[in-house]
C-alpha cells in the first residue's frame, strides 16, 4: 500500500507461523471430524437442525443468553476496568486480585456456589426471609437470569483485562476538559471514554461472546430445560450419542452463528473506530461544516450560569457516592461465591454440601499429601507456561503481521478467531483423532499445541487492541530518524505493547490451567492435568476437592500477584515520577 | 494424504522427545474407568488384590466412554486394555465392533447370571435408579404413583435423559416390568405431563445429588449410589425399590488391546465372589456374582440392587431396546422437555 510491495511481504511473513499452527493444529484436526457432518445425508442433517423447533429454539436461546451476558458483562466491567487502569499502589493490587477471583475458582465449585446462594434455602432467600421481606422463597434458580448471572460473573476478568490495556492509554485530563466544557460525567464517559476504548470493547465483547456461546456447565446446572444452550446439546450428543455426524453438524452451526455475529460486530466497531482517529474525519469540506455549526449557544449566554450553579454540585455529591457504592456492589458480586467456596473447602463431609456439617483440613491434606494431585498441578503448570510463551509469540507475530491496515483484515481475523468459535468438544475430538496419527496424544506436547490453538486468539485480541492504541507517529518518527524495523520494534512498539502482552500472558496461563475439555480427550495415562483430575471424580462423587484446590490456587495467586504487581507498580511509579519531573506541574 | 505426511514430518522432533523414555515390557494391564470414589473402590477391590496375587501391574485410568473408545479404536492408537462400560455405551461399542470377544476359557464365573456373560463383555456391577423423597416433607413416604400425582405437591427432579425416566413413568402408571419393553413412549410422556409443572428440572446425576443435599427438591428419581451418598452426608431422605430400574456395568476388552491375555485374567479376577463382595463393601453398588451376596452381611445386602427382593419390585434396563430406539426417542424427549 503506502510503502509498496516489499514491506507488505515482510509483514505477511510474520503471519506464516500463525497460519501454520492454525492449519496443522486446528484445521487438519477439524478435517478429521467435520466432513462427517457433510457425509451421507448432509442436507437432511442440517434440515433437521433448522427445521426442528427444538434446535431452532436452542440456537435462538444460545444467541440471546450470550448477547445478554456479554452486554451485562461490558456494562458491569467497564467502570471496574477504568478504576483498575487508574489505580496505583494498594488499591491497584486489591482491584487486580478482585478481578482475578472468578478465574481462580474452579467452574464446578463456582456453579455449586450459585446453587447454595440462589436456591430455595440459599443465602439470598434465607436473608430475605429472615428480614421478613418475603414469605415464600423466590424461585431464583433454574431460570435464565441465574444462568446469565453465573456467566457474567465468570466473564468479568477477561472483559476487565481486555479493556484495561486500552483504558490505561487514555489521558485522564480529557475528562477534566470535558467537565470544564460542561459535560456531566455520564456524557463525558459515553462521549469520550467509550469511543477511546472502542478497540478494547471490541476485543472484550468478542472474547466474552464466544466464551459464553461455548459454555455448558452453568447452563446445564443453573438453567431450566427451557433454556438449553447449543454447546450443552453438542457436549451430550458427543458423549452419549452415537451420531457424531449430527454433533459435528451442530458444531458447525454454532461456529457459523458465532462467526456471523463476531464479523457483524467487528464491522460495526471498525466503522465506529473512526472515533479514535478524529483527525481523519473531516474529509468532507470543513468550511461547509463551519457554516452549519450551531451558533445558537452563543446567543443565549444567560441560561448557562443557572445550570452551572447546582448541577455540578449534585454531580459532585453523586460522584462521591457512586464510586464507593459501585465498588462495594461489584466486589460483593465477585466475592459472594467465596462465602460458599471457602467453608466448603474446609468441609468434613465426603460431598459438596453447604453449609458443611463440620469442618476439617482433610481435603487439603488429601490434595497436598497426594503425589498424584501434586504431579497433576505441576503438569498443568508446565503446560500453562509453555502455552503462555507460545501464545505470546504467536499473538505478537499476528499483531505485527496484521499491522494497522490489512486488506482482508475482517476475513483474516475471523480465521484467527475460529478456534474460539468451534465448540471445544468438537475440536477436542478432532484433535484426538488427528494427533493420535502422529503420536501426540497423551503427551504434554500435544496438550500444549491444543491449548495454544485455543488460547492464542485471546492473546491476539488483547494485544491487538493495545497495539491499536499506540500512536503510529512514534514508529514513523523513529523510522525517519534512521531506526530499522527491528530497532523500532525493540525500543518503541514492544515496550508500549508490553502491558497488553502481560495481560495476554496472564490470561493464557489461567485459561490453559483451567482448560478441561481438550485435556480430557488428549491426556490419558502419562499426562494428567489438574482440571482433568477434578472432572474425573464428578461422575460418581462430587467431593469438596475442587473447592480445596480453588482455595489453594487463590492463596498461591494472592502471593504471586502481590509480588508481581508490586514489581510492576514500582516500575510504573518510577515512570510516573520521571514524567512528573519532565512536565511542569499542572 | 500428503498433508498427513507433512504433519508427521513436522512432528518428528516432538515425537522423538516424547517417546524416548518407554518402559521395559513388564506384565501390565490398563483399566479405564470413571475416576473418583468409584474408581477408588475398584482399586481397593480389584486392582490392588489382582496385582498382589498375579504380579501383573494394574494401571488405572479414567475417562472411559463410548466417544473415547470409538476415537481410540478409530485412531489405531490403543493404549487401554479393559474398559468399564455402562450398558448403552457397551451396546454401542458392540454394534460398532470396538471390542474383543471375551475368552471364556479364561473367564470362569458361574455365579454371574448367564445373560450377563455376553460375547463381548461381562456384567460386573449392578446399579439402580430409585425413587427417593425427603422424610421431612413426606414422613409417610412417596409411592411411584404419587410422584406422578399432581395433587401431591412437591418439587420434583428427573434425570436429564429419557433413559430411566420413561421406564419410571410407565412402571408408576402400573405397567408390569415384564411388559415394559418396547416402551410406550406416548403413554410415558402423558404420565410425566401430569406433574410437568412441578418438575423443577431434568438434571445429571451429580446435579441431582447436589439438589437433594441442598434441600432444593422434595422428590427425585436418582441413582442408588448417589442417594446413599446424600443420606450418608446428612440428607434426611429415604428411597424405595418400587419402580426402580436396574442396569449393569460391563467389563470389556478394547479391540487391539496391547495386553489381551492380562486383560482376560483381570476380568476373570474381578468377577469372582470375593472381589465382587469387596466392591460392595467399598461402595453401595451390587455385585452381579450371586455367590458374592453370601459373603456380605444381611444389612448390607438389603440396600443392594442385586438383592432379589429389591430387584423384583422394579425392572431391568433393556439396553438393546434403547440402542435401537435411542436417537428417535431422544429427539422426542428433548422436544417434550423444552416445551
Amino acid at each position: 500500500m503506502r510503502q509498496g510491495g516489499f514491506i507488505s511481504w515482510e509483514r505477511l511473513s510474520l503471519l506464516v507461523p500463525v497460519f501454520l499452527l492454525l492449519f496443522f493444529a486446528f484445521a487438519l484436526p477439524l478435517f478429521t471430524i467435520v466432513p462427517e457432518a457433510f457425509g451421507g445425508h448432509a442436507a437432511r442433517r442440517f434440515l433437521r437442525i433448522f427445521c426442528t423447533p427444538v434446535y431452532r429454539t436452542v440456537i435462538w436461546t444460545t444467541i440471546r443468553i450470550s448477547l445478554e451476558a456479554t452486554a451485562l458483562t461490558l456494562i458491569v466491567s467497564f467502570p471496574l476496568a477504568w478504576l483498575l487502569s487508574r489505580a496505583t499502589g494498594v488499591k491497584g493490587l486489591l482491584l487486580g486480585l478482585l478481578v482475578l477471583v472468578p478465574f481462580l475458582t474452579n467452574v464446578l465449585v463456582r456453579t455449586f456456589a450459585w446453587l447454595a446462594i440462589l436456591g430455595q434455602h440459599g443465602l439470598v432467600n434465607a436473608t430475605l426471609l429472615s428480614l421478613g421481606l418475603i414469605s415464600e422463597p423466590l424461585p431464583l434458580l433454574f431460570s435464565e437470569p441465574a444462568v446469565v448471572l453465573a456467566l457474567v460473573h465468570s466473564s468479568i476478568p477477561m472483559m476487565v483485562f481486555a479493556l484495561v490495556t486500552v483504558l490505561r492509554r487514555v489521558d485522564e485530563r480529557i475528562l477534566l476538559a470535558a467537565r470544564t466544557l460542561g459535560a456531566n460525567p455520564l456524557r463525558a464517559w459515553l462521549g469520550i471514554l467509550v469511543p477511546l476504548a472502542i478497540r478494547g470493547i471490541q476485543s472484550g465483547v468478542v472474547i466474552i461472546f464466544l466464551f459464553t456461546m461455548a459454555s455448558f456447565v452453568a447452563p446445564a446446572f443453573l438453567g431450566s430445560q427451557h433454556q438449553q444452550m447449543l454447546a450443552q446439546v453438542i457436549q451430550s450428543e458427543i458423549e452419549t450419542g452415537s451420531d457424531w455426524a449430527f454433533a459435528a453438524a451442530l458444531g458447525i452451526t454454532l461456529a457459523a452463528t458465532a462467526t456471523l455475529f463476531v464479523v457483524a460486530f467487528s464491522t460495526v466497531v471498525r466503522w465506529l473506530s473512526r472515533w479514535q482517529h478524529p483527525g481523519a474525519l473531516p474529509s468532507t469540506l470543513p468550511d461547509e461544516r463551519a457554516e452549519q455549526a450551531d451558533k445558537a449557544l452563543l446567543r443565549k449566554p444567560i441560561a448557562l450560569p443557572a445550570s452551572r450553579l447546582h448541577i455540578p454540585a449534585v454531580w459532585r455529591i453523586g460522584a462521591r457516592i457512586v464510586e464507593p457504592a459501585y465498588l462495594a456492589g461489584i466486589s460483593l458480586f465477585i466475592l459472594v461465591p467465596l462465602v460458599v467456596l471457602i467453608p466448603v473447602s474446609f468441609s468434613s463431609a465426603d460431598v459438596l454440601i453447604f453449609p458443611p456439617p463440620g469442618y476439617s483440613m482433610r481435603w487439603f491434606e488429601t490434595i497436598l499429601s497426594s503425589p498424584e494431585w501434586i504431579a497433576a498441578a505441576l503438569t498443568s503448570l508446565r503446560i500453562a507456561a509453555a502455552t503462555c510463551v507460545l501464545s505470546l509469540v504467536l499473538g505478537t507475530l499476528a499483531v505485527l503481521g496484521f499491522g494497522r491496515s490489512f486488506r482482508f483484515r475482517g476475513a483474516a481475523e475471523a480465521l484467527m478467531l475460529s478456534p474460539m468459535t468451534v465448540p471445544s468438544v468438537v475440536f477436542a475430538l478432532g484433535a484426538y483423532l488427528a494427533f493420535s496419527r502422529v503420536g501426540l496424544v497423551d503427551t504434554e506436547t500435544g496438550l500444549i499445541v491444543a491449548h495454544t490453538v485455543l488460547v492464542f486468539p485471546v492473546v491476539y485480541l488483547v494485544a491487538s487492541s493495545t497495539y491499536s492504541s499506540i500512536d503510529p507517529g512514534l514508529s514513523l518518527a523513529a523510522a525517519s530518524l534512521g531506526a530499522d524495523p527491528w530497532r523500532i520494534f525493540r525500543t518503541i512498539v514492544f515496550p508500549l505493547l508490553l502491558p497488553g502482552l502481560a495481560v495476554g500472558a496472564l490470561l493464557a496461563m489461567l485459561l490453559s490451567f483451567d482448560e478441561s475439555v481438550a485435556s480430557i480427550f488428549l491426556s490419558n495415562l502419562s499426562v494428567t492435568t489438574l482440571p482433568r483430575k477434578l472432572w474425573e471424580g464428578i461422575r460418581f462423587n462430587s467431593s469438596p476437592e475442587p473447592a480445596a484446590v480453588s482455595v489453594i490456587m487463590l492463596g498461591i495467586t494472592c502471593v504471586v500477584i502481590i509480588v508481581g504487581m508490586a514489581v510492576v507498580l514500582g516500575r510504573q511509579k518510577n515512570a510516573l515520577l520521571l514524567q512528573a519531573r519532565s512536565e511542569p506541574v499542572s | 494424504m500428503t498433508s498427513n505426511r507433512l504433519y508427521i514430518g513436522l512432528s518428528v522432533a516432538f515425537l522423538t522427545a516424547a517417546c524416548s523414555v518407554k518402559t521395559a515390557p513388564v506384565a501390565e494391564v490398563v483399566v479405564a474407568s470413571y475416576g473418583g470414589a468409584f474408581q477408588d473402590a475398584q482399586a481397593k477391590a480389584f486392582f490392588e488384590p489382582f496385582a498382589k496375587s498375579t504380579g501383573v501391574k494394574v494401571i488405572g485410568t479414567a475417562g472411559t466412554g463410548y466417544a473415547k473408545v470409538k476415537a481410540m479404536v478409530g485412531s489405531h492408537n490403543i493404549t487401554w486394555d479393559v474398559v468399564s462400560a455402562e450398558s448403552p455405551a457397551f451396546a454401542n461399542e458392540v454394534k460398532d465392533g470396538l471390542l474383543e470377544p471375551i475368552d471364556y476359557s479364561v473367564v470362569k464365573a458361574d455365579g454371574i447370571p448367564r445373560e450377563l456373560r455376553t460375547n463381548y463383555g461381562v456384567g460386573y456391577v449392578r446399579f439402580a435408579q430409585n425413587l427417593a423423597w425427603s422424610k421431612t416433607k413426606f414422613p409417610n413416604g412417596v409411592t411411584p404413583a404419587q410422584f406422578f400425582d399432581p395433587r401431591v405437591k412437591g418439587r420434583r427432579v428427573m434425570p436429564s435423559d429419557p433413559t430411566y425416566s420413561l421406564e419410571f413413568a410407565l412402571l408408576a402408571d402400573g405397567v408390569k416390568p415384564a411388559n415394559l419393553y418396547p416402551l410406550d413412549v406416548d403413554r410415558a410422556l402423558k404420565v410425566i405431563d401430569r406433574v410437568k409443572g412441578q418438575i423443577i428440572g431434568y438434571k445429571g446425576s451429580s446435579d441431582i445429588q447436589a439438589l437433594i443435599q441442598q434441600g432444593e427438591v422434595d422428590m427425585a428419581y436418582v441413582a442408588n449410589g448417589r442417594i446413599n451418598d446424600a443420606i450418608k452426608a446428612g440428607a434426611d431422605w429415604k428411597y424405595g425399590w418400587d419402580a426402580s430400574v436396574s442396569d449393569v456395568e460391563f467389563w470389556a476388552v478394547i479391540k487391539g488391546a496391547p495386553h489381551p491375555a492380562e486383560a482376560m485374567k483381570f476380568i476373570n479376577f474381578a468377577v469372582q465372589p470375593e472381589p465382587q463382595a469387596e466392591l460392595a463393601r467399598q461402595i453401595p453398588y451390587g455385585p452381579t456374582n450371586i455367590d458374592a451376596l453370601k459373603l456380605l452381611d444381611a444389612a448390607a445386602v438389603r440396600d443392594l440392587p442385586s438383592n432379589p427382593d429389591n430387584a423384583q419390585r422394579g425392572a431391568i434396563f433393556n439396553s438393546q431396546w434403547w440402542n435401537d430406539n435411542y436417537e428417535a426417542v431422544k429427539a422426542r424427549w428433548s422436544t417434550y422437555v423444552m416445551q
